[in-house]
């Protein structure tokens, strides 16, 4: 125990230095391998919370795509009569529903989680990236749950998905994406911003409407679709659909641009994250 | 000592939040019509240090209070140091493995049970999983909820929350652990119980840093200390000095009395003998601060209208512990005494003080018979500050509670025989 400047600082491979850190991709990636028993434990506790009334727990996560499903098709399917395609108008939309909950509970879990977790970040120290990244094991879950109950109604209903289908995982990869990275964005700006959680949930609403969930690409009208295409849902929704039911049309096109929408929004999202980072324990 | 055993070092650390005058708008749409508006306006903002420029070694084992009062900047030097906040300026380095306390139970989910808490608490502590197994049946046992294992927290009482919460930090394997205010939790027996974990970790080896309020505990507990004002060092050393120089700091009247007449104790007296009373230096000027073995002067004015036969002048010192360490009485036979009379004063000089640093308490009195006819106690405090005293190059950096100068002596042909005898 001295006051002595002079001496030479410690200085080894174990030890951990504390300084104002800048530049903006500054992310210790070899912090984030030490605790990655953290992201495990974060995506524990969620599946956990969710799952734990096993009856009203689990049957809420397949509830929820199966109402959504069916209201898509009374309304599209039965009052607006858009056209089947000799399928169940309802597998049509639970099979746009499908990619668009990875995004949405997604995206909005990831923004939520800086705030919720405001107690913890205030009091104790771990790789604050982990919190958004903690969300993926339980989104991931409730898309293999009803991404199970579509394989029963594919079953059922006789649906053959064809080669098509090795597009499906890179639809969902490109959706994920994109929900982490507008989340991480949503997530920083909320830190500061109390009406972002009530902005994100806005979005979403729209973003459904803007997006193939409960209709196809297929049906909507030549003259605003340039339009609609900016929207970089579009395509993986669409192409998600496609290859497990073959209803839409594919456009390899729109799933590069929203590869490039996923990967331009993570790595905002990741400088955005990185330079409030360092005042979150400060401002939240 | 080698300046590899440090484990935790700080260069000029310095932490500030920004304050901006006009409340910051948390309204993004607000924020961004205000934007739109003036794009160019800088807000009026003032910076607030928190810390400033504080730089210490801390070694390998040692436990450190940190004190200070309220808004000194205790806990921010706690929460840059375990990461949850970034420094503004400076830099620390820490050596190993590091767990805190900052609260305890911070990230448990109510609605898991004592089991899944353990865990998910343990990982956010930075645990590994497979290490939270191998102490899961310690953590169980110190917090003594085995029976509640597999209930959801939320339905646990507030103790066996907190006990289970702390079972699981003190719990953690780490090198250096930093501690705030944990121990304010729960009842006298888990204090005590907690208290002693925080020893054991201790003994283990392991380094503890510790940010309390309750001198008492700090005292039991730690073997250093910070001492920390405003937000800048103002001592790092033992903790008995440092929490001496807290009490100093705590009490300015003490630096600031030149001659002291306040009396606490009167044992019957009808006449005020000591009028004035003060700590001296070589030069007779006022001082608090005396240097390891240097010379220690206290000079008294007394008003004797009386020549008082057979009395003595006792002045004694008291650690800050208060127990007496020192006492300097006037000669029984002869000596100043009995020429005492009218307006006079007296003063009594120690060439070479041999107490240790730390802050001391002075009290005198005026004895006859069989009690003190005068008596002022505990009014001048004063602080030993070590030096370099006897020139040997150590000052007084040993442990004990008494210093003194030593000569010492080697002579080569007696160490030689002593070698060659046995042979």
């Amino acid at each position: 125990m001295t006051i002595a400047p002079d001496i030479p600082l410690i200085d080894g491979p174990d030890v951990i230095v504390i300084r104002p850190r800048r530049g903006w991709l500054a992310f210790e990636l070899g912090t984030l391998w030490k605790f990655r028993d953290l992201f495990l434990a974060f995506g524990w506790r969620d599946i956990q919370l969710r799952y734990r009334q096993t009856f009203l727990g689990v049957s809420w996560v397949v509830l929820q795509p199966l109402l959504g499903a069916a209201i898509f098709a009374l309304v599209f399917g039965m009052i607006a009569k858009l056209p089947s395609h000799g399928i169940p108008y309802f597998i049509i939309s639970y099979s746009g529903l499908l990619g668009w909950t990875l995004f949405s509970s997604g995206l909005t879990r990831a923004s939520a989680c800086l705030v919720a977790s405001a107690e913890l970040i205030r009091k104790v120290y771990f790789p604050r990236l982990l919190l958004p990244l903690g969300v993926v094991p339980c989104v991931l879950l409730d898309f293999a749950v009803a991404g199970a109950l579509m394989i029963g109604f594919m079953l059922y209903y006789h649906i053959a998905p064809g080669w098509g289908l090795l597009l499906f995982p890179l639809a969902a990869i490109v959706l994920l994406g994109m929900a982490m990275g507008f989340g991480i964005i949503a997530a920083s700006l909320a830190v500061r911003y109390r009406d972002i959680q009530y902005i994100v949930p806005l979005f979403v609403q729209l973003a459904m409407y803007a997006s193939p969930v409960g209709y196809s690409a297929a049906a909507v009208p030549a003259v605003i679709k340039p339009y609609y295409d900016i929207n970089p849902l579009v395509a993986p929704i669409e192409i998600m659909r496609w290859s497990l039911i073959g209803v839409g049309q594919v456009d390899i096109g729109g799933l590069l641009y929203a590869s490039g929408v996923a990967i331009a929004a993570l790595l905002i999202g990741m400088i955005v994250f990185r330079s409030t980072e360092r005042k979150f324990a400060d401002v939240i | 000592m080698s300046y590899k055993d440090i484990v935790v070092s700080a260069r000029g650390l310095s932490k500030a939040y920004i304050i901006e005058h006009k409340a910051r708008e948390m309204i993004a749409a607000e924020a961004l019509l205000h934007f739109l508006a003036n794009p160019f306006r800088r807000r009026a903002r003032e910076e607030v240090w928190s810390l400033q420029d504080v730089s210490f070694d801390i070694r390998k084992g040692e436990i450190v209070g940190v004190v200070g009062r309220n808004g000194a900047g205790k806990s921010t030097l706690l929460k840059l140091l375990s990461r949850i906040t970034e420094p503004t300026r400076g830099e620390a380095r820490i050596a190993g493995r590091v767990g805190s306390l900052i609260e305890v139970g911070t990230g448990f989910q109510p609605e898991l049970t004592g089991r899944e808490n353990i865990f998910l608490n343990g990982a956010i502590l930075g645990m590994r999983r497979s290490e939270i197994a191998r102490r899961f049946d310690q953590i169980v046992d110190f917090a003594g909820v085995e029976k509640y294992l597999d209930t959801p927290v939320k339905r646990y009482s507030s103790g066996m929350y907190v006990r289970l919460a702390f079972a699981v930090a003190a719990h953690l394997d780490t090198d250096i652990l930093f501690v705030d205010e944990v121990l304010s939790v729960g009842d006298a027996e888990f204090q005590k119980k907690c208290l002693g974990r925080l020893s054991d970790v201790a003994e283990e080896g392991r380094t503890v840093m510790f940010v309390g309020h309750n001198m008492a505990t700090l005292e039991s507990l730690c073997s250093h200390g910070i001492l920390l004002d405003k937000g800048r060092l103002l001592h790092a050393g033992t903790l008995k000095e440092t929490v001496a120089e807290y009490r100093r700091m705590i009490r300015p009247d003490h630096v600031a009395n030149e001659a002291v007449v306040a009396r606490r104790v009167d044992y019957g007296s009808r006449y005020e003998h000591v009028r004035a009373a003060d700590l001296v230096d070589g030069n007779g000027r006022s001082t608090r601060l005396v240097n390891v073995g240097d010379a220690l002067t206290v000079r008294v004015s007394l008003d004797m209208p009386i020549p008082l036969e057979g009395a003595v002048f006792v002045v004694w010192i008291d650690s800050s512990f208060g127990d007496c360490v020192l006492t300097l009485k006037t000669p029984r036979n002869g000596g100043p005494m009995e020429r005492l009379h009218g307006q006079c004063e007296l003063t009594c000089t120690v060439d070479s003080i041999p107490l240790m640093p730390g802050e001391y308490v002075l009290n005198f009195g005026l004895w006859k018979g069989a009690g003190y006819i005068d008596l002022v106690d505990g009014d001048i405090t004063f602080n030993v500050q070590n030096n370099d005293a006897f020139g040997d190059g150590w000052g007084a950096h040993s442990t004990g509670v008494c210093v003194a100068p030593s000569r010492w002596r080697l002579d080569m042909g007696a160490r030689r025989r002593a070698r060659v005898l046995p042979a």
